[in-house]
């Protein structure tokens, strides 16, 4: 990189003092980073990332003026190689499509921050892509549905379920997994068959097929 | 019976009646004259017989052949029968007796038929022993009676008739403004309030008239006012749960955050043999079951999802959490698109409905599952949500309204909706929530705008 030493450079924005001395702490712990600035608001991360010219900016998407989201697009409008990871509080899959389209390389989530913030930080400032494990998991289930498949009718839970019978799971499997009761997920399922008009798991794994959503 | 009936029922009465004295007056009347006319037809029959009588004493008696030609000119006198008499022949002319009158009822004969002793005069003629017979017949006017009488009485029954139609029209009409009314009642009774009634031109109608509509008004008026202030109030609760929501994201969400941080960073610096590392994981994880409960509680505050994605998205996505919280309950989804778009008001009166129903279900019902039902209304554009249960439902008449209950009425009303409730003990509960096409309520803000637009 362009920085004289070997350590990443790191720009922390976001407008709870709190929330930056924790951040601060943790990463002053971790050998090879090094926290160069901090910015309390979109304006002045905008301003911080060009003077610092940071390898990771951390960027909350909740702050104060014009705010996380349209700081990002800035900075991505001035660097194209600008490396951004978002962080916040939201796990709605619509905050993660607009952080992306804005311009950041990466998205977690402050519940799991602290124990994936290092690896996120390293993969992006190494050029490559993070995101949250669950997050990018429901993210991927909503992307791949299309619009006007049968499919496009089910609920995010009841296409999880979907995409796990299809591929062949049981129903306790399932319950297990998404940490439910299995009766839960046996109402599901018979949810899943009424709405899709199949009577079977076989022909649930053949629409799924059908549909792409399960590789052969 | 209705009113209009009795009324005209009474009418009718007191018409039959006076028609029935007028009726035996009139044959009282006709029976008098019929008797009148015979006794004097007889009298002055006898006495101009009597007369020729006197005339011819004197001279040659009349022989029977001359009193026969008399007679016989005298035969088509009405009412009379005359006849000779003397010893050894009677020349009696058959009288018809009473009941027998050609083309007149029997009833009638026997009404008007003078009684007593037979109406009959003899004249004696000389000493011979001959004599005239006249004797009354009142056959004929009796016919003639009952022509008179039968003409009087049809005219009488028509105007009966007439009179009958007349009042009963009158009273129809005196008495439509009254329906009009019944029927407002009605309607005010189904919850429409803004239903008038015209003016009748009767006065003590148009007073009563006045009175309902100004009683419609002020009743319009102040459900208006009660659907405005449940609008404003629930405006006012959803504004203080965003704020709320708010200050938990800003504030303690954010707290917490950084002490799950500070305790990883604390985790990962401490010496591994002391307790430190444990103690600091365990600080991690307290942090992150309280950073979850505020996110549900936020989520609970304001789901943010629904502004994002809409309600559908809204809805499927909480249902699919209540699910994962509640292991003998299942909630079903339903929805048929395509939906109307619903203002952002509307849209969270829905998802509370929803959620308030939801939450009803889990304390009262001990259902198995439930079913939540969203489709447009074909005919107007509206929406129609149902929320059913398979619970042990309960009798809407002897339960007090629980919060829940009028919380969904509240919202409901605010968004100009009719809500029905079906719910019978064993058999479940079904709301049944239609909301009409919603238009957008201005609020203060956007009427500011306008008025600001307005002045430039």
């Amino acid at each position: 990189m362009n920085a004289p030493s070997s350590k990443l450079k790191i720009l922390l924005v976001d407008d709870h003092a709190v929330v930056r001395a924790g951040y601060r702490t943790l990463l002053d712990d971790v050998p090879g980073l090094e926290i160069v600035g901090e910015a309390d608001n979109g304006d002045l991360a905008v301003k911080m990332f060009i003077d610092t010219a940071p390898d990771v900016a951390i960027m909350d998407l909740s702050l104060p003026g014009i705010g996380g989201l349209e700081a990002i697009r800035r900075i991505v409008q001035r660097k194209h190689d600008a490396r951004i990871l978002a962080f916040s509080m939201h796990e709605d899959t619509v905050f993660v499509e607009q952080a992306l389209q804005a311009g950041a390389r990466g998205y977690i989530t402050k519940s799991s921050a602290p124990n994936v913030l290092v690896e996120a930080v390293r993969q992006i400032a190494a050029g490559g892509m993070y995101l949250d494990p669950d997050v990018a998991q429901r993210l991927a289930f909503q992307k791949t549905r299309g619009a006007s498949s049968p499919i496009a009718g089910l609920s995010t839970r009841e296409f999880e379920i979907f995409c796990l019978l299809a591929e062949g799971e049981t129903v306790s499997d399932i319950a297990r997994r998404l940490s439910l009761s299995g009766k839960t997920v046996a109402n599901y399922a018979t949810q899943i068959k009424s709405k899709l008009d199949v009577s079977s798991v076989a022909e649930i794994a053949r629409l799924a097929i059908r549909h792409g959503f399960v590789k052969v | 019976m209705s009113l209009l009936l009795r009324l005209s029922a009474l009418v009718v009465c007191i018409l039959l009646l006076s028609m029935a004295v007028g009726a035996v007056n009139l044959v009282a009347n006709v029976r008098r004259a019929v008797s009148d006319e015979m006794s004097s037809s007889l009298e002055l029959t006898t006495m101009l017989l009597q007369l020729q009588v006197d005339a011819d004493h004197g001279r040659e008696p009349a022989s029977i052949a001359v009193w026969r030609d008399r007679l016989q000119a005298l035969r088509y006198s009405r009412h009379l029968r005359l006849s000779l008499a003397g010893p050894g022949h009677e020349e009696a002319a058959p009288v018809p007796g009473p009941g027998a009158v050609p083309g007149v009822p029997g009833w009638f004969v026997r009404i008007i038929a003078p009684r007593g002793p037979e109406l009959l005069r003899r004249i004696p003629l000389g000493d011979g022993g001959q004599q005239v017979i006249v004797r009354a017949d009142p056959a004929d006017e009796i016919a003639e009676a009952w022509g008179e009488t039968r003409l009087a009485l049809m005219t009488l029954a028509g105007f009966g008739m007439l009179a009958t139609a007349l009042v009963y029209a009158v009273l129809r009409r005196a008495m439509a403004p009254l329906a009009a009314l019944s029927n407002a009642l009605q309607q005010f009774e189904a919850g429409n309030y803004d239903v008038r009634l015209s003016r009748s031109g009767v006065p003590d109608i148009d007073r009563a008239t006045e009175s309902f509509n100004h009683m419609a008004g002020v009743l319009s008026q102040s459900r208006d006012e009660m659907t405005h202030l449940a609008q404003r109030s629930l405006a006012i609760q959803e504004e203080e749960r965003r704020h709320l929501a708010h200050e938990l994201h800003d504030g303690l969400g954010q707290s917490i955050s950084a002490i799950k941080a500070l305790a990883v960073s604390i985790g990962r610096k401490a010496d591994p043999r002391t307790s430190i590392p444990p103690s600091a994981a365990m600080i991690a994880d307290v942090s992150s079951s309280m950073y979850d409960q505020v996110r549900s509680m936020m989520a609970r505050l304001r789901p943010s999802i629904l502004d994002e994605l809409g309600l559908v998205s809204a809805l499927s996505s909480m249902i699919d959490d209540w699910n994962s919280h509640h292991e003998d309950l299942f909630c079903s989804f339903e929805h048929v698109r395509p939906l109307p778009d619903l203002p952002p008001e509307a849209a969270i009166n829905v998802f509370r409905i929803v959620q308030e129903a939801l939450t009803n279900v889990v304390r009262h019902a001990s259902a198995s599952s439930v079913s939540v039902r969203l489709r447009a209304r074909d005919d107007d554009g509206g929406l129609r949500l149902e929320i059913e249960d398979d619970g042990t439902g309960f009798d809407p008449a002897t339960i007090r309204r629980g919060l829940g209950l009028v919380g969904i009425e509240e919202r409901v009303r605010a968004m100009g909706g009719s809500f029905s409730l079906a719910a019978r003990p064993g058999t479940g509960t079904k709301f049944d929530i239609v909301i009409p096409r919603c238009q957008a309520l201005p609020d203060e803000r956007t009427v500011l705008e306008t008025q600001d637009t307005a002045g430039r």
